[in-house]
């Protein structure tokens, strides 16, 4: 493909710069509606989010860097078999109604601040609460890695000179500033901007590829010459594959310690009500238009590796202005998006993070410091933790689908302690322990054979590791309730 | 059964129902358009957006009650 042109050329870079600036007021501005120097404030905005800024900030952080690269790529690599995203974006909603009327109620109640305060309050066994903090933190790192990762890759493939380094450490510098102002306030408010300018990016992008490269004559006809295969039905290990990807991500997404925490932070029940019941229906406008992007440039941009084709948004939006040159300055519309979506999602994991660390780690060996230490050793955190993530974005190899579904198979092991202890008083604490213990080693083991080049497969029966630990998991939960009882 | 039995379960058959398990690779995917598969999944997929919207509308106050998968009889004692 023809590099000439870029997407982040001056005007671009500009845009981005006039951007950053804009996130930084509004951070101080969540700064100066701070009303107490208290965790309760710090991370969970006072739990006063209303509609408008709690549906924005959960759009903004469910949908990533992964979303804009992971999915287009995988699109581009898997073709249509790849629309189970779309059916896991929505799953997430769905468990979110499993738990989420409980948890809210009970959050209200108790005043829980992370995951795995009801953890402690459910189950009294601080080592049960701890392994639930570690996961998440685990999984949130992964997610923060993941998501630099993307933001350097599209920085490097969407500009002339300037480096994949130079990238991440700038964003991160950003995201990590804003964030120490006004801890969820200020998160929540950038993620209002952040929401709005990714919804128009994805619509932006649609748009120009129905209209202006007639994307829907692509999918029909092109499509099918250079990529024939995609047409083919899935085998039985790809249907099970997607069964199991639409359980792992759907559920894992919706157990998302920032997710939960906004689940705290709204201002009322029917507030989150109809945030869920709108965001349901958003991965038809995003999910699915990114996928679009991944299977027309299977047909402009042909034969890409496995590592080049996560970048297939970026060489699209390139190959977009080479096409139709007058559409650069628009195009700067699709690059806020990209910012918006990684940087919204690396902020609240970030809050996250430093909210499990700090409340459920560092507070119960230092009872008796005060709320304004206990923020200020939160925020120190938050610096030290993104310095260490953005090291790791610059050497680890995966592909960005790969990491994604690394810390999801993680993640969901803690679904039967929530879900469970929420809704029945049957399990107890040994058993859901000894369950969350061996799932995650189960699943640890597997990943772990697969990255030193064992020959298993990569997904036994087409069914995610993950998903087998949680099976013994959720039957270690069963049999040693029922031995108890 | 409970609410959140029967709500669990509704939505794991939807789930199920979204992957085109009946389409085979013998199958004729037809001369033009999209596969049939693939406009199979997107049109459950949607249906599967209803009824999530609808269940989180309709059922949201009863999910929030106090253990709503243990029987009476688990909840006097």
């Amino acid at each position: 493909m023809e590099k000439g042109i870029f997407i982040l050329d001056s005007t671009g870079i500009v845009v981005v710069i006039v951007y950053l600036i804009l996130l930084i007021i509004i951070g101080l501005a969540g700064r100066f509606a701070r009303k107490e120097n208290s965790l309760d404030d710090f991370y969970l905005g006072g739990r006063n989010l209303g509609i408008i800024v709690l549906l924005l900030t959960l759009y903004a952080t469910q949908y990533s860097g992964n979303t804009l690269f992971g999915f287009s790529g995988s699109a581009y690599r898997n073709g249509f078999w790849f629309l189970l995203s779309v059916t896991f974006m929505m799953a997430v909603i769905a468990g979110y109604l499993l738990f989420a009327p409980r948890l809210f109620y009970l959050s209200r109640q108790k005043r829980y601040l992370t995951t795995s305060d009801f953890i402690q309050d459910r189950y009294k066994f601080r080592p049960l609460s701890i392994l639930v903090s570690l996961i998440g933190i685990v999984a949130l790192c992964n997610f923060i890695l993941s998501n630099l990762k993307a933001i350097g890759l599209f920085v490097e493939s969407g500009s002339a000179n300037i480096s994949m380094a130079q990238g991440v450490i700038t964003f991160a510098f950003i995201v990590v500033l804003y964030e120490t102002l006004g801890g969820m306030r200020s998160v929540a408010w950038t993620d209002v901007l952040q929401g709005i300018v990714l919804f128009i990016g994805c619509l932006f992008i649609f748009g120009v590829i129905i209209f202006q490269l007639d994307g829907l004559h692509i999918l029909s006809v092109n499509l099918r010459e250079v990529r024939p295969e995609f047409w083919n039905p899935p085998t039985f290990d790809q249907k099970m594959s997607w069964l199991s990807s639409i359980l792992i991500v759907g559920f894992g997404i919706s157990l998302y310690p920032q997710a939960i925490q906004r689940i705290y932070a709204a201002k009322s029940k029917s507030v989150l009500k109809r945030s869920l019941q709108v965001m349901v229906f958003l991965p038809i406008v995003t999910t699915l238009f990114m996928l679009i992007v991944g299977w027309v440039g299977a047909v402009k941009i042909p034969n890409l590796g496995k590592e080049e084709s996560d970048t297939i948004t970026v060489q699209m939006l390139n190959f977009i202005i080479t096409e139709v040159p007058q559409l650069q300055v628009l195009l700067v519309v699709f690059v806020a998006a990209v910012f918006a979506a990684i940087m919204s999602t690396v902020d609240s994991s970030l809050l996250s993070i430093s909210s499990s660390i700090t409340k459920d780690i560092y507070a119960p060996l230092r009872p008796h410091s005060s709320q304004a230490e206990l923020t200020l050793f939160g925020k120190l955190l938050s610096w030290m933790l993104m310095a260490a993530m953005t090291v790791l974005a610059l050497i680890t190899q995966d592909t960005i689908w790969r990491l994604i579904e690394i810390k999801l198979e993680l993640l969901i092991q803690i679904a039967p302690a929530i879900l469970l202890g929420i809704h029945t008083k049957r399990v107890c604490a040994g058993p859901v322990f000894a369950g969350l213990i061996v799932g995650t080693a189960i699943t640890l083991l597997y990943v772990i054979a697969i990255k030193l080049g064992s020959d298993i497969p990569v997904r036994p029966f087409g069914i995610h590791a993950g998903l087998w630990g949680l099976i013994v998991n959720v039957a270690i939960i069963g049999l040693g309730s029922f031995i108890k009882k | 059964m409970t609410l959140l039995i029967k709500l669990f379960i509704s939505i794991l058959i939807l789930i199920v129902i979204t992957v085109p398990w009946f389409y085979t690779a013998e199958a004729n995917p037809g001369d033009e358009g999209l596969p049939n598969w693939f406009i199979y999944s997107l049109f459950m997929t949607v249906v599967f957006s209803l009824f999530v919207s609808f269940a989180i509308g309709r059922f949201w106050d009863q999910l929030e009650g106090e253990n709503i998968m243990d029987s009476d009889s688990d909840k006097k004692a």
